[in-house]
């Protein structure tokens, strides 16, 4: 995979243009929105829409692996519950950075707040699972119907700011604010760097994960044929 | 048996938040209630209780340890594959050597 880096570097590339440009050209927002915490926001709510990605990922892997058990199905999984993961914890740490200051408090147990910790808890729980179960096929099994059952909750976070009264603002939804044309540049931006570093990131895990379970099958393949000794397992 | 204790306990757990947020009933209006839209404002950083630069100065930093961390741990496993997949031909090579007459 002599292409990876160069795939790496275009995508850091984007996403630290993406930054800089909500650093350097977005304006500071009013007060009540956070001030110059705001500027968070280039980066919070595309981390979430890679959240979501991610998810949709795992999950398709997921339903992959439980109906046709082939790798390259878990490998997907694994991949998107990994992406999911990193950009919700992103989401989860940057969050409450600027509601320290837009709110008042780091934390509140709003309804989006909460479904979005709890769906990150989900995904945490299936890759400790996933990687505890090393090659057990019961455990990978049991991995991929958790991932399906936790993306119930993925409609849950998104729908949760129309259904529940809370602090956690609309901006960019149909019944949400609106943002400033500047603001509304640098988000497309964002959006746009992120998902390319979501492919990537997907597309590369995705391989790896793969390549690990066909050197796997490969090693238990030459032990069983007698080619190398139980000790090439270990 | 572990599993079934694994998911129990990972239900339970999963349950506590969720009671939380279920706790608040729909609202009609909610989506109305929470809108807000951003407005470039007048920034007075000198009176700010709260300060606002080293808030986003730290998220800007957890974004680039965090994205940074993961390519580093993706980098390590495609190291790590390759050593494997290496290591698999040299004993595969030097079986082939053993058992050649």
């Amino acid at each position: 995979m002599r292409w990876m880096p160069a795939l790496a570097v275009i995508a850091f590339a984007a996403v630290a243009a993406a930054l800089g440009m909500a650093w350097e050209y977005a304006p500071v927002a009013q007060e009540a929105a956070g001030g110059i915490t705001q500027k968070i926001f280039y980066f919070h709510v595309p981390s979430a829409y890679v959240m979501y990605i991610g998810v949709t990922a795992c999950v398709l892997g997921s339903l992959g692996y439980l109906l046709q058990r082939r790798p390259g199905w878990d490998a997907l999984a694994q991949a998107g519950a990994e992406v999911a993961v990193v950009f919700a914890s992103i989401v989860l740490i940057t969050g409450p950075l600027w509601a320290r200051k837009a709110w008042g408090t780091y934390w509140a147990w709003d309804p989006r707040l909460t479904t979005t910790l709890l769906g990150t808890l989900i995904f945490v729980a299936y890759l400790v699972l996933h990687s505890a179960s090393g090659a057990g096929e019961a455990e990978k099994r049991f991995a991929s119907a958790l991932a399906v059952m936790g993306a119930c909750v993925m409609p849950v976070i998104h729908y949760s700011v129309q259904l529940w009264r809370g602090q956690h603002p609309t901006v960019i939804t149909s019944r949400g604010g609106g943002l400033a044309p500047a603001m509304g540049t640098t988000l497309a931006v964002s959006f746009a760097a992120f998902t390319v570093m979501a492919a990537v990131l997907l597309f590369v895990r995705t391989r790896i994960a793969l390549q690990e379970a066909r050197v796997e099958a490969l090693r238990t393949q030459a032990v069983s044929l007698g080619l190398l000794d139980d000790e090439a397992l270990s | 048996m572990k599993i079934a204790a694994l998911a129990l306990t990972l239900s339970l757990t999963l349950a506590a938040p969720l009671a939380r947020a279920a706790a608040n009933p729909p609202h009609p209006d909610a989506a109305g209630q929470r809108s807000m839209a951003f407005e470039p404002g007048l920034g007075d950083a000198a009176r700010e209780r709260v300060p606002g630069g080293r808030l986003v100065a730290t998220a800007y930093g957890a974004v680039i340890v965090l994205i940074g961390a993961y390519v580093a741990f993706v980098a390590r496993k495609a190291a790590r594959v390759d050593e494997d997949l290496r290591r698999l031909e040299d004993d595969l090579a030097r079986r082939g050597g053993d058992d050649a007459p």
